[in-house]
C-alpha cells in the first residue's frame, strides 16, 4: 500500500453533506480525500434549491455571509393550490426572515457546492473530482476503504463517510440500505430560466436581495402524484415538478412534459413569460421520509446526506440540504470522536445515530413520518386543490342573484365531489400528519 | 527524444451560454478545462514517447494560478517536467505575444525540443495562432491540423507520417523528421485517463512558476504587433448569389437551375512552374474574376 493512498478518513460525494464533513475533519487537522465523480462539486448535484437554516453552515465559516454565493434570501412563501383553470394561494411574508442568519436561501448547487468544497480544501482536505467510488473495500465486516474507478484505484481510511447521494449504492453495497421501491422515490426535473434582475423584484414584489419560494399541489402536475416549485434566482427564476416515481410509470408520463404542463397553467404563465431556459436537470429524490432511512452505521462507514434518505418531503416543507449538512456535521464529529479513541468499531460510530436522534435531522423525519403517505393521498393530490379553486369561485362569484351563506356555498361545492364522511377522515389525517 | 507540449486552460464548450442578443459569454458559468486539442497535443507525445521507449515529455502552460489545473492533468497523465508561465500582465497578452514568450522559455533551455505539441486551436478564442508563431520565432517547420500520426525508425531516425486537415474534407499525408513543430486536431486521439496513484500525485505536486519577462530571450520579441480585434459577432451564412435563369429554357430546365443554384461543379486547375511564374498566374487569375 502506498503511503499517499492511505487517509484518516475518505469521504464520497462533494455535496452539502460531504463537503461540510470534510471541512470539519480537515480543520481538526485529519488527513481527508473528498472524491468527486464530476468534473468539479456540484456539477452533478441538483436541487431546487432553497438552503433552509443557512446559519448552521454561517456558525462554521465566519465569512459565509460575505463570501458564500447565495442567490436571494427568502422573506416570501406561497402555497398554491392549482385547479385547471383557477388558483388559491396562501401568501406569507416577513421581515423577520430579511436578516442573517436567514431563514432560507436560493442558491444555484454548481456555483454553491463548489464554492463549498473550496472551503473543506482550504482547510487542507484533498479533493479529488473526476472519479467515481464504485465499492467498498473490507477487512473482515470492517469498511477499511474505497475502490475507484481508475487504475489502481484503491483508497484506504479507517473511516469512510458516504455522502453519495440519492441513489446510494455505497450504503446498498454496504448491505445498509435495501432496495427502494417506486413509491418511496421521486423524480424532481428542474429548469431554470433567466428573466433579468428588474423583471424578478417587478414580477414577485421584491426588493433588494429578497427572494420567494413558491410551491403547487394539485393540476401543477395533472394526475400523477407530486408538485411543482418555483423560487427565485438573483436574474434567474428555478422551477420544476417533483413526481413520484411509481405515479409517473402508472400514468405513463414523460417528466419534461409535465414540466411543459406547468409552465403553461394560466396561474404560472405570466410568471415565466419570455424567460430563456439556460439550464436543464433532473434528479432522484428519496422522498420516503421516515422508513426509506437505512441503518446509518457500520464498523469503519457512516452514511450522510441524501445517501441516508435525509429529505424532510413533508407536505409544506421540502428541506434537504440543511438536513444534509447537519448530518455531515455529526459524522464528521463522531469520525473525530473515533479517531481520539482509536477505534472505529459500530459501537463507537453508532454516536453518529445519536447525534441525529438529538438533532432535529432524525427528530422532525420521526415527528412527521406519516406525512409522506398523506401528501401522497390521491384525494389530495388531485381532488381538493380542485375542489378548494371551485369553492373560491362559487364565493366570490357576483351574478346578481341573492348569496347564500359561505358556509352552505362552500359545502355544496365539496359535496358533489366527496361525501363529508371521507371528508373528515382526510381532515383527521392531515391533523395527524402536520398538527398534532 | 526531447517533447514539449504546449498547453492551455479553456472554457469547456458545453458550460458556455452567449446571449443571443447581446452576444456576451456569461463568466459566472464557466467550467475551465484543459483544452481539447491540447489534451489530444499532451496524449500524441506520451504515444510518442511510450513507442520510442525513450525520452522526456515537458508540459508548459501560460496562465494564471487557475491554470496550474491543466498542468496536473498533464502530470497525471504522464508528464515528466510541468512549467507554469506567468505575469499579471499577461491577461492582456495576444497570441503573438504568448507565442513569444513560450519561445523564449523553450530557448532558455541549452537546445530546443526536438518535438513541439501544441492543440490546433482553443475553444474560447479559435485563432489557431500560438502554434504557427511559436514555430515562426523558433525557426522550426510545422505542420498544423494533424489527424493522424505514425512514428517509424528510418535507418536509426525518427520519421513520422503526418496526415494533415484541411478544408472541405481536404487530406494531406506528409513524412516528416524532427525538429519539428506539430499543431494537433481534437480528433486526432482519445486522452488517457490516468491511473488513482497519479492522480493523487499530481494533486500533491508542486509547480514551478517562472515570470516570462524575466526571460533574456523575450524582451526582443515583446513588442510583437498583436492584431486589432474590431468586431466579434455570430456567424451567418453568406448570402449566394445565383444567376437569373435564361428566359429562353423550359419551366422545368428553370426551376431545376434555381435549386442547384445553376453552379457548375468546382473546377480544379494544376499550374506548374517556378515560384514566380506562379505568382504572376495567380494575379492574373485574381484580376480576372475581379478580385483584385
Amino acid at each position: 500500500m502506498h503511503a499517499q493512498q492511505q487517509f484518516d478518513v475518505i469521504v464520497v460525494g462533494a455535496g452539502p453533506a460531504g463537503s461540510s464533513a470534510a471541512l470539519v475533519l480537515a480543520r481538526a487537522g485529519l488527513r481527508v480525500a473528498l472524491i468527486e465523480r464530476g468534473e468539479y462539486p456540484g456539477a452533478k448535484n441538483v436541487s431546487g434549491a432553497v438552503f433552509y437554516a443557512p446559519g448552521l453552515l454561517a456558525e462554521l465559516l465566519p465569512t459565509f455571509w460575505d463570501e458564500a454565493p447565495f442567490e436571494r434570501y427568502i422573506t416570501r412563501r406561497v402555497l398554491t393550490f392549482l385547479g385547471k383553470e383557477s388558483a388559491f394561494s396562501l401568501d406569507f411574508r416577513t421581515r423577520h426572515f430579511a436578516t442573517p442568519p436567514y431563514n432560507g436561501v436560493t442558491i444555484l448547487r454548481p456555483k454553491f457546492d463548489r464554492w463549498l468544497a473550496s472551503k473543506a480544501v482550504e482547510a487542507g482536505a484533498l479533493l479529488i473530482t473526476s472519479t467515481v467510488v464504485d465499492d467498498l473495500l473490507y477487512e473482515g465486516e470492517r469498511v477499511i476503504g474505497v475502490q475507484c474507478r481508475r487504475d489502481d484505484g484503491a483508497l484506504y481510511a479507517p473511516v469512510v463517510i458516504a455522502a453519495d447521494g440519492a441513489n446510494s449504492f455505497l450504503a446498498k453495497k454496504a448491505g445498509l440500505q435495501r432496495e427502494f421501491s417506486a413509491e418511496e422515490m421521486s423524480l424532481g426535473v428542474k429548469e431554470v430560466l433567466r428573466l433579468g434582475e428588474r423583471t424578478i423584484e417587478e414580477r414577485f414584489n421584491l426588493t433588494g436581495d429578497e427572494g420567494m419560494a413558491s410551491e403547487y399541489v394539485g393540476e401543477a402536475t395533472g394526475s400523477v402524484k407530486g408538485g411543482a416549485f418555483l423560487y427565485t434566482n438573483r436574474d434567474t427564476l428555478s422551477l420544476g415538478v417533483i413526481v413520484q416515481i411509481a405515479s409517473l410509470a402508472q400514468q405513463r408520463v414523460r417528466p419534461y412534459e409535465l414540466l411543459d404542463r406547468f409552465k403553461q397553467h394560466p396561474a404560472v404563465a405570466p410568471l415565466v413569460r419570455d424567460g430563456v431556459t439556460l439550464e436543464y436537470s433532473a434528479h432522484m429524490i428519496p422522498e420516503g421520509g421516515w422508513q426509506l432511512i437505512p441503518r446509518l452505521v457500520r464498523a469503519g462507514l457512516l452514511v450522510a446526506g441524501d445517501a441516508a434518505a435525509l429529505v424532510f418531503a413533508a407536505g409544506i416543507f421540502l428541506e434537504g440540504m440543511n438536513f444534509a449538512v447537519a448530518s455531515g456535521l455529526a459524522a464528521a464529529e463522531t469520525a473525530l470522536e473515533a479517531h481520539r479513541h482509536g477505534d472505529f468499531s459500530t459501537a463507537t460510530l453508532t454516536g453518529y445515530r445519536k447525534r441525529l436522534e438529538q438533532s432535529f435531522v432524525l427528530q422532525d423525519l420521526q415527528r412527521f413520518r406519516l406525512t409522506p403517505a398523506f401528501v401522497n393521498n390521491e384525494r389530495l393530490q388531485n381532488l381538493y386543490p380542485e375542489l378548494l379553486c371551485q369553492a373560491a369561485e362559487q364565493v366570490f362569484r357576483s351574478e346578481g342573484r341573492p348569496r347564500k351563506k359561505l358556509g352552505s356555498t362552500i359545502l355544496a361545492t365539496l359535496r358533489c365531489k366527496v361525501s363529508l364522511w371521507t371528508l373528515l377522515r382526510d381532515g383527521w389525517q392531515a391533523g395527524r400528519a402536520l398538527f398534532f | 527524444m526531447r517533447i514539449a507540449v504546449c498547453l492551455k486552460q479553456a472554457p469547456d464548450c458545453s458550460s458556455v451560454y452567449v446571449d443571443p442578443i447581446s452576444g456576451e459569454v456569461d463568466t459566472e458559468r464557466f467550467v475551465q478545462t484543459l483544452n481539447a486539442a491540447d489534451a489530444c497535443a499532451l496524449e500524441a507525445a506520451l504515444r510518442l514517447k511510450e513507442q520510442l521507449g525513450a525520452g522526456s515529455v515537458f508540459a508548459l502552460t501560460l496562465g494564471p494560478g487557475e491554470s496550474e489545473e491543466v498542468l496536473r492533468v498533464a502530470l497525471a497523465m504522464g508528464a515528466d517536467t510541468i512549467e507554469r508561465l506567468w505575469h499579471p500582465s499577461a491577461a492582456d497578452w495576444g497570441p503573438l505575444t504568448i507565442a513569444a514568450a513560450l519561445a523564449a522559455r523553450l530557448r532558455a533551455d541549452p537546445s530546443l525540443p526536438d518535438l513541439i505539441f501544441c492543440g490546433e486551436q482553443s475553444s474560447d478564442w479559435a485563432s489557431g495562432t500560438v502554434g504557427p508563431a511559436l514555430a515562426a520565432y523558433l525557426g522550426l517547420p510545422q505542420i498544423t491540423g494533424v489527424i493522424g500520426l505514425e512514428a517509424h525508425q528510418d535507418s536509426g531516425q525518427l520519421l513520422l507520417r503526418v496526415t494533415r486537415r484541411l478544408e472541405r474534407g481536404y487530406r494531406e499525408r506528409l513524412l516528416a523528421r524532427p525538429p519539428l513543430l506539430l499543431t494537433v486536431h481534437e480528433t486526432l486521439n482519445e486522452p488517457r485517463y490516468p491511473s488513482l496513484p497519479a492522480h493523487l500525485a499530481a494533486l500533491r505536486a508542486t509547480i514551478t512558476v517562472r515570470d516570462p519577462l524575466s526571460l533574456p530571450q523575450f524582451a526582443a520579441d515583446f513588442e510583437a504587433e498583436e492584431t486589432t480585434i474590431v468586431e466579434v459577432r455570430t456567424p451567418r451564412p453568406r448570402p449566394h448569389r445565383l444567376p437569373i435563369p435564361d428566359s429562353q429554357l423550359s419551366p422545368f430546365e428553370r426551376i431545376g437551375e434555381i435549386i442547384t443554384g445553376g453552379t457548375s461543379r468546382r473546377q480544379a486547375r494544376l499550374v506548374e512552374g517556378s515560384p514566380e511564374e506562379l505568382a504572376h498566374e495567380l494575379v492574373r487569375f485574381l484580376k480576372e474574376r475581379g478580385f483584385v
